[in-house]
């Protein structure tokens, strides 16, 4: 007998009581759970997007006209709203592929035995637990041209010196490294779980069958990583795209915009210039762009896993 | 060239040590299947032939080499693993033609080496599906396929039909048997089920703590076990023990409690010597004379009736073909043939044969 | 206004907030329902029935108030309580505004930062300290004795809102010993601009002589932050020029301002390596070190940063404070005073109102500076001799820094939208000192914006 069979009786019985009572009793449980999303979630984003439409008056913070698409067209107009998309962009594209190789490597070789590699591990956890505006301090301090550590030894090497952050390409290599720093641990915890959870057979099948170490990686490590390494991209990207807290610290954006990320911007007009408007509407693109991409990125995945 | 020799073949994970030397030798072309309770080193010993775990001491050949140091792929051999381990990422098709694409064969040999193969395994529709697409027996089918295709001069399975359900496993059973008469490939085969050894293999192999206890044709092991451990681990239900010294006139056996009990045929050992005696359920019949038992259980199956009683507190089993009118509460008498009454030395286990 | 509004008011204002935050990740609260100021002030407490008052203030020096000044206070005034809430600087405009602009403010004294009071008073949430507390105000209260400058700050559109609590200015630090080294005379507030770049190329030395430029002439902000501009703000100002005119149109953008922006900029050359990142904390670890021979910063971090000895081997007699370098008009200084205002809805204003009154009092601020260092504000203060000997040249400069910031208007402006328009001399700035683009078009480019801003 198979397993459907045996669950068929179950069934049968919810539907003989009546549906009705099943779907309201269904509701019944969710329905604590569904308003306090409703509550936190949902209400903020819609008024945030009522905010958008309208002129705010600091004096109440209410939304007390409705501007139309005013906000909107103020922010496209405002060559730093595209300056910090662009900025925002870069540093993803350079961030991103880093962590995911950085932090899929590194589980990789730790997951080799070797001795020391628990406290290794231990040690990684460190960044994650460091507050961002301590990290931000502390790499400022360590690449501080005069008295850190960074560029001393660089020197020795007969590399630098460098301006970390005061160059302004630099500067977003620094945001980078930074960040990446911070991330690419999470990335290796999960990867090493992952790494673990792979089923052991099919590698000694793979060996029996031939496969040396490349093509073990290539043809079954890879492959049977890739719904993970999809779902880490994809957490990593919702993460990334709102990362401000580490420019904040380590460079506030600057030097001029060179690594003024978008919600860094958002933040700055929001709480420094009490443009809350304009920022609102600002967060409603940055809101759009990054579910119609979250979207794209969830397809790509789910068409990975399907090839896999 | 595809006989399988183990010599003396240790193995110790740092200072434990989980197997003794073990010396088996195979024939080409010979089913031997591995069967022991779990930890007996039966796995153990077929991935040392496969080449994934070290061979500790000892020497392994496959046909005149010793493989001690060859890569598992180098050594010729293929494995279906319990898990099937099939590619999850690869249909079933690719399944079966990576190890010969790793052997760089032509594009048409290798289709035309899946095809062949999934045709004897009726695998042909199937071809084109992903593993999780699939149900467990055909995945087994897979498993089989993949190591088939490769035409290697031994099979390894490692219990490859736990995970199916009994009815299924039946019909691999034969469908296994009926492969090996077909390929006449030397297979090992490791199994923790009795009846699988028994049904499937040419020679079993009984292992018990990373020891052999018994190699032999599966009548033999039935017939003629070797010690406690193989006569009590073959057969299905397991043989009745008795426990006892031997009588003065070596008739009988007296049990610790006093009870005095005459063995039909008698008892070849010396007198006073503790023995234990084994008779299996089968082997009892109801007779009108013979040890009064008590009636406590009636188990008929139709084909056969399985009926437990006591005897002086002991429980024997008896199994008797179709059907009995005994009842519950009932006393019987029961009785064996001297022939399939076997004597075991109680301290060290070994059979005592007449003399 | 109806209730239902008010509550929408309330609900929305979390919104706002948790809306942004789930974007920009920063939590601000704001809390309840409408309630009418209590008229008759709320008493100053009875010791069976004390009253609490809450405040509002920069972390920086929340918790020094809130166990040393705060006892201070209870000796003369022992029947209110005094909670003082710390909130790091970025965030406290924007929350004190939250809360002010509730319905029901947790807050009965806001401390603001020199440019927000403007921001403040617009939303008609601040108490008219002249008026509105008026019938409170201790008749020795002496309005006249504080100096015009740090008072303004206090006030918007002739309303005065706060008082004067913990006043600073952007002074000029000096390292005489790095002067005295580089065979230079120590500076004098005299010292013009022309004569103090003159003199920085040779502050740029070795000083123990292992062939290694080990001490710069200058360190201050040139990071992108909003209080950078202020720098090149105080030359302009020096020179005669100023950041808006009269109707607030930007009146930076032009030769003066360029010429400003460019002396700012040009400091880096003889400034410490990586110094185009440097802000606050960076210039003061500089000077602390004895690495810089001059720094213009805040005059409230002289004694940690140049005087104890707890932070820094320097000593008193080795370094100065004064104005910063005098332009074409005279020398420059700039304004930011830390004033006290209370909410129009505070259930004890009368009680508020006493503390800042207290604290800003002729004695309240003698013994605020000789106890905790911090600058007065009152004429009679500063003509006191301070306990502490190194609050001594303190005095001097900032008499003089008031002096002069209150004759060429040396603050940032005085607007509803001053933080906007600080943030958008930031940004330019900051591309400027990155050499991303010229002085000439970071001008351009901030004036435009803040024109359009200012509409």
């Amino acid at each position: 007998m198979t397993v459907v069979d045996q669950m068929a009786p179950g069934a049968r019985r919810i539907r003989g009581r009546g549906r009705a009572a099943d779907v309201v009793s269904r509701w019944a449980f969710m329905a604590p759970a569904a308003l306090l999303l409703l509550a936190v979630l949902a209400y903020p984003i819609f008024y945030t997007i009522q905010i958008s439409f309208a002129e705010l008056d600091l004096g109440t913070f209410t939304a007390t006209e409705w501007v139309g698409w005013d906000n909107y067209l103020t922010v496209i107009e405002d060559e730093r709203f595209w300056n910090s998309l662009e900025v925002t962009g870069i540093y993803l594209v350079l961030a991103l592929p880093l962590q995911m190789v950085l932090g899929f490597g590194i589980a990789f070789l730790i997951n080799a035995e070797w001795k020391g590699r628990g406290l290794i591990r231990a040690l990684f956890i460190i960044p994650m637990v460091v507050a961002p505006v301590v990290a931000g301090g502390v790499w400022r301090m360590m690449l501080d041209p005069l008295w850190g550590l960074v560029n001393y030894w660089m020197g020795l090497v007969g590399l630098g010196p460098f301006d970390w952050l005061g160059d302004p390409k630099l500067a977003m290599i620094t945001i980078v490294i930074i960040d990446t720093w911070r991330w690419t641990p999470f990335v290796t915890l999960i990867a090493t779980a992952a790494l673990l959870s792979l089923p052991r057979d099919v590698f000694e099948a793979a060996e029996i069958d031939g496969a040396n170490w490349w093509t073990t990686f290539w043809s079954i490590t890879l492959p049977l990583l890739v719904p993970i390494i999809a779902a880490t991209f994809v957490v990593r990207w919702l993460g990334a795209v709102k990362m401000f807290d580490i420019a904040l610290a380590a460079t506030n954006g600057g030097p001029g915009r060179a690594t003024s990320v978008i919600n860094l911007f958002i933040y700055e007009e929001a709480f420094r210039s009490l443009k809350f408007a304009e920022s609102a509407a600002m967060a409603v693109i940055v809101l759009v762009i990054t579910m119609v991409l979250t979207a794209v990125f969830l397809r790509g995945t789910r068409k990975l896993e399907g090839m896999y | 060239m595809g006989a399988v020799d183990i010599r003396g073949v240790r193995k110790s994970y740092g200072d434990h040590k989980v197997m003794h030397g073990v010396s088996i030798a195979i024939p080409d072309g010979e089913f031997v299947a591995l069967v022991g309770p779990s930890g007996c080193g039966k796995s153990t010993l077929l991935r040392m032939i496969a080449g994934l775990e070290e061979i500790t001491e000892g020497d392994i050949l496959i046909g005149d080499r010793v493989i001690n140091d060859v890569a598992p792929k180098d050594r010729d051999i293929a494995m279906v693993f319990q898990n099937y381990a099939l590619y999850p990422h690869m249909s079933v098709r690719k399944n079966m033609a990576f190890a010969l694409k790793l052997r760089r064969l032509p594009p048409a040999e290798i289709e035309k080496r899946v095809r062949s193969v999934a045709e004897i395994l009726s695998l042909e529709p199937l071809l084109d599906r992903k593993p999780r697409a699939l149900s467990g027996g055909q995945r087994q089918r897979v498993a089989m396929g993949r190591a088939i295709v490769r035409d290697p001069q031994v099979f390894l399975f490692d219990e490859p039909l736990s995970n199916l359900d009994a009815k299924l496993r039946v019909q691999m059973r034969s469908e296994l048997k009926e492969l090996h008469q077909r390929l006449g490939t030397t297979t090992v085969y490791v199994t923790h089920d009795q009846i699988e050894a028994m049904t499937l293999a040419n020679r079993v192999v009984v292992m018990n703590a990373g020891r052999v206890e018994q190699v032999g044709a599966p009548l033999e092991l039935y017939d003629r076990p070797d010690n406690l451990f193989v006569a009590a681990f073959i057969g299905s239900p397991p043989m009745n023990f008795l426990q006892g010294a031997v009588t003065e006139d070596r008739s009988g056996l007296t049990l610790p409690d006093g009870l005095v009990l005459a063995v039909p045929g008698g008892v070849y050992a010396s007198a006073g010597t503790p023995v234990t005696i084994g008779i299996r359920p089968e082997h009892f019949t109801i007779a009108s004379a013979g040890w009064p038992v008590a009636v406590s259980v009636i188990e008929p199956t139709g084909s056969e009736t399985q009926i437990s009683t006591r005897l002086a507190g002991r429980t024997l089993r008896v199994l008797i073909r179709g059907r009995t009118a005994v009842e519950p509460g009932e006393t019987i008498h029961i009785t064996a043939e001297p022939d399939n009454i076997h004597v075991f030395d109680t301290q060290t286990g070994l059979r005592i044969d007449r003399r | 206004m109806g209730q239902e509004q008010k509550r929408t008011g309330c609900l929305s204002r979390r919104a706002l907030t948790a809306g942004l935050s789930a974007i920009a990740t920063l939590a601000l609260t704001s809390h309840g329902f409408a309630q009418t100021a209590a008229k008759d002030g709320g008493g100053l407490g009875t010791p069976e029935a004390p009253v609490e008052i809450r405040m509002i203030a920069n972390e920086a020096f929340a918790k020094q108030w809130q166990t040393s000044m705060v006892p201070e206070f209870n000796k003369v005034y022992p029947n209110i309580r005094v909670k003082i809430d710390g909130v790091p600087y970025a965030e406290l405009l924007a929350k004190s505004l939250l809360d002010v602009t509730g319905a029901k403010p947790t807050y009965d004294i806001i401390i603001a930062d020199d440019p927000w009071i403007p921001q403040l008073a617009r939303t008609g949430a601040l108490l008219d300290l002249k008026k509105g507390a008026g019938q409170w105000t201790k008749p020795d209260y002496d309005w006249a004795d504080f100096n015009a400058s740090p008072l303004a700050a206090g006030e918007w559109e002739g309303v005065q809102y706060g008082v004067p609590l913990r006043s600073n200015m952007l002074l000029m630090f000096v390292n005489k010993a790095l002067y005295a080294k580089a065979g230079l005379p120590a500076p004098t507030p005299s010292l013009t601009w022309a004569e103090y770049v003159a003199q920085a190329p040779k502050l740029v030395q070795d000083t123990n002589g292992d062939g290694k430029i080990d001490s710069w002439a200058v360190d201050t902000y040139f990071t992108r932050d909003s209080l950078t501009p202020t720098i090149w703000q105080t030359i302009l100002n020096s020179n005669g020029g100023a950041l808006l005119d009269k109707d607030n149109k930007p009146a930076f953008d032009n030769a003066e301002g360029v010429k400003a922006l460019q002396a700012h900029i040009d400091l880096l050359k003889f400034a410490p390596p990586g110094a185009s990142s440097h802000g606050f904390n960076e210039s003061l670890q500089a000077f602390r070190q004895g690495q810089v021979a001059t720094l213009f910063m805040w005059g409230s971090v002289f004694k940690g940063t140049a005087v104890d000895p707890a932070t820094t081997t320097l000593t008193p007699d080795q370094v100065g404070i004064q104005v910063m370098p005098a332009g074409s008009r005279g020398p420059g200084a700039h304004r930011g005073i830390w004033s006290g205002a209370i909410t129009n809805k505070s259930e004890h204003p009368q009680a508020a109102w006493a503390l800042l009154q207290w604290l800003s009092s002729k004695e309240g601020e003698v013994w605020h500076a000789n106890a905790l260092g911090v600058f007065p504000a009152r004429k009679s203060t500063l003509a006191t001799a301070p306990e502490q000997a190194w609050l001594v040249p303190v005095y001097a400069a900032l008499q003089q820094a008031y002096d002069t910031s209150a004759s060429g208007q040396m603050w940032r402006p005085r607007l509803a939208k001053s933080d906007a328009v600080q943030q958008i001399l930031a940004d330019e700035t900051s591309r400027a000192v990155a050499g991303q683009i010229s002085a000439d078009d970071a001008l351009k480019s901030a004036a435009k914006k803040i024109e359009r801003l200012l509409k």
